[in-house]
């Protein structure tokens, strides 16, 4: 036990203390890391390639499977929950008159009960919404600020732009120059974004009261864009 | 995907030390990706299961092409003049580090890579290597002493 003690000892001697490393190598390794933390962006052929190579296999996979023999079609028809297994029906010529006449029968029926208003969730369109615009607006400009006298320079980075740090940089602007802004065009719904300053540091948007966080700990802002409301009465 | 592939694209570079194999092994690691993505089983941790893959294959490529002729041709002046100059934005610089890093074993570069590149915690790398806290504190401690031997007085602390 001794022994070990002191061959332990020995070893974190020469090893130095893990938890409190030396300062003159952590600002060696600072100096030496931080030409690498340049940003490297991919070839732009690269999600394109990417994206070709999993279509074609997963054409390929399609195809394996439309080759598969019945009996295995069948397993994997069982495995299929009642409601979305599909049933061959074989009647007769008589009998399939009477199963049309049947179902025609039940419809005229449920027809006449809606006309006569039990049906509250089933409504005939209003009038007036053949009439609206087809399609509510679906693009609303967003405006990005984000204050930074120091910075160099800001981008805007999301989903709405693949995360790409080149993509979306903002102008400087302002009384002392350190407000950048940049608008945007963006489809309704929920984007998640944050700025990039001098290419390198992250931030969440100060402004924005929604926010997510990713499994690196790193946070991100949320913005909602809301679809304008159809114009019922437009004409 | 998109979200991280910048981090992605930098880490590979860093660890394979060439544009074309690290371009070769994020395509190969994606499409791996892609075939196993129902093994993703919490979507929230996505990314750190991406970068897993990530890290897998550009070791499994460092290992396979450690052995190749080294791709840089040393510049003594220019590295000077980088260094005294712009030490920091030079190309000739990051080459030289580059250089020493594609030097150093496999697990070490990739413990640098990603504690002071990618400035990740430890228990994150943890996490994307498979390896244990204090390995990987070793592993980097190493590395930085093997820089500092390889770059000398060239990159001053």
């Amino acid at each position: 036990m001794r022994e070990r003690d002191e061959w332990r000892a020995r070893r974190r001697r020469d090893d130095g203390d893990l938890d409190a490393p030396d300062p003159a190598l952590e600002r060696f390794a600072e100096r030496v890391a931080a030409p690498l933390r340049a940003p490297e962006r991919a070839d732009d052929t690269f999600r394109a390639r990417l994206m070709a190579t999993v279509r074609a296999e997963a054409e390929l996979t399609q195809a394996a499977l439309t080759h598969a023999t019945g009996g295995e079609a069948a397993a994997g028809a069982s495995r299929e929950p009642w409601y979305r297994r599909s049933v061959t029906v074989r009647l007769t010529p008589l009998r399939g008159l009477a199963a049309a006449a049947a179902i025609g029968g039940v419809m005229l029926l449920g027809a006449r009960a809606l006309e006569r208003g039990g049906g509250a969730t089933v409504a005939s369109p209003p009038r007036v919404a053949r009439s609206a615009p087809p399609l509510p607006d679906t693009v609303r400009v967003v405006q990005f600020v984000f204050v930074a006298p120091d910075a160099r320079r800001v981008a805007l980075v999301g989903d709405f732009n693949a995360w790409d740090r080149e993509a979306t940089q903002l102008q400087r602007g302002g009384v002392n120059g350190g407000v950048w802004t940049v608008s945007l065009a963006l489809p309704a719904g929920r984007h998640e974004y944050a700025f990039v300053v001098d290419g390198a540091r992250w931030e969440p948007d100060p402004a924005s009261t929604d926010a997510v966080t990713d499994d690196f700990g790193v946070v991100s802002s949320v913005v909602s864009v809301r679809a304008a409301a159809p114009r019922l009465g437009a004409t | 995907m998109d979200r991280y592939q910048h981090e992605y694209v930098r880490f590979a570079r860093r660890m394979l030390g060439s544009r074309d194999d690290a371009d070769e092994a994020l395509q190969a690691a994606f499409l791996r990706a892609y075939r196993a993505l129902e093994q993703c089983r919490d979507p929230r941790r996505f990314g750190a299961w991406l970068y897993h893959i990530v890290a897998n294959e550009c070791r499994t490529r460092a290992t396979r092409t450690g052995r190749r002729e080294r791709r840089f041709v040393r510049d003594e002046a220019a590295l000077e003049r980088a260094l005294t100059e712009h030490p920091a934005d030079d190309d000739a610089l990051r080459d030289e580090i580059q250089h020493a890093l594609d030097q150093l074993p496999d697990d070490q570069r990739e413990a640098f890579v990603l504690k002071h590149v990618e400035e990740l915690s430890y228990d994150e790398m943890a996490e994307i290597t498979g390896a244990g806290v204090s390995a990987l504190k070793m592993r980097v401690k190493r590395a930085c002493e093997r820089l500092r031997d390889l770059l000398g007085e060239k990159v001053h602390a």
